[in-house]
């Protein structure tokens, strides 16, 4: 069981990163098709720039037990492509948080912003289904 | 200083695919003005997005300064826990904590390679906003 610790927690927290999507209508959840296609356009990006470092010498895969073993390439865990996956996901959901913020003044997507001081945060998930379909 | 020269060159990678986003978007949005005459652009109700570079540079720049926060804990802890190593002769030798300042090139391209690829794809008929 050890042996899937690091794949479980990015397993989590890429959920996390689902879930911040879903919630707040960021990226997949908008655009699913250009979503996907700008993470495998990452994926491939990144795993290109690792696999480079590993001919290279520059990295190499650690021994240890915390880690599944299983390898997509010499000294390339699987857990890299989740990490790779989980590293893009992230990046996409705070830029597009970060330009929602700077282009309408809230972090929240339209028909849901909160008034300041009113509420903060729960009560705006029960009522968010029927405002966001009055956009 | 192998690991420098390569993440120069993906790093220039991500560049150009930035630089191709940014002149197809001037282009998109020279052809949307024309498209819409002047005197209706005033208010911009129910148009299209305007051209707002320096807010996409500035979320791209937001978006890198959180990563690398992020990078400076995470990778610490990720070369702690033994889940990769580097050779020292490739590496400068600049570190952050156990973090060489190499590492922070990926997130440096990711903040800048996604968001040029996200805004070349089409936008779908739910997300014209971003």
């Amino acid at each position: 069981m050890t042996g899937f610790i690091y794949l479980g927690a990015l397993l989590f927290s890429l959920a996390g990163m689902v879930i911040l999507d879903w919630r707040l209508k960021l990226f997949v959840r908008i655009a699913p098709l250009r979503a996907a296609l700008v993470l495998l356009a990452g994926l491939v990006f990144f795993l290109a720039w690792d696999l480079s470092g590993i001919a290279l010498g520059i990295f190499y895969r650690g021994q240890t037990q915390i880690m599944s073993g299983i390898l997509l390439a010499p000294e390339l865990p699987l857990e890299e492509g989740f990490f790779l996956l989980f590293l893009c996901y992230l990046t996409m959901n705070l830029f597009l948080l970060f330009s929602r913020r700077l282009r309408t003044g809230s972090f929240l997507p339209a028909g849901q912003a909160v008034r300041r001081g009113e509420s903060h945060g729960e009560t705006n998930g029960e009522t968010r289904g029927e405002k966001a379909g009055s956009r | 200083m192998t690991y420098l020269l390569l993440n120069l060159g993906f790093l220039a990678l991500a560049a150009a695919v930035a630089l191709v986003a940014a002149l197809v978007r001037r282009r998109r949005v020279g052809e949307s003005r024309q498209a819409n005459q002047p005197a209706a652009n005033q208010h911009g109700v129910g148009q299209r997005p305007v051209h707002r570079p320096r807010k996409v540079v500035a979320a791209v720049v937001l978006s890198f300064l959180a990563l690398c926060v992020l990078t400076a804990v995470f990778d610490n802890l990720m070369i702690a826990a033994g889940l990769f190593k580097y050779s020292p002769e490739h590496t400068s030798g600049w570190r952050i904590g156990l973090a060489p300042l190499e590492d922070f090139a990926y997130v440096l391209a990711a903040a800048v390679l996604l968001p040029a690829v996200w805004s070349l794809l089409p936008a779908g008929k739910r997300s014209r906003d971003e």
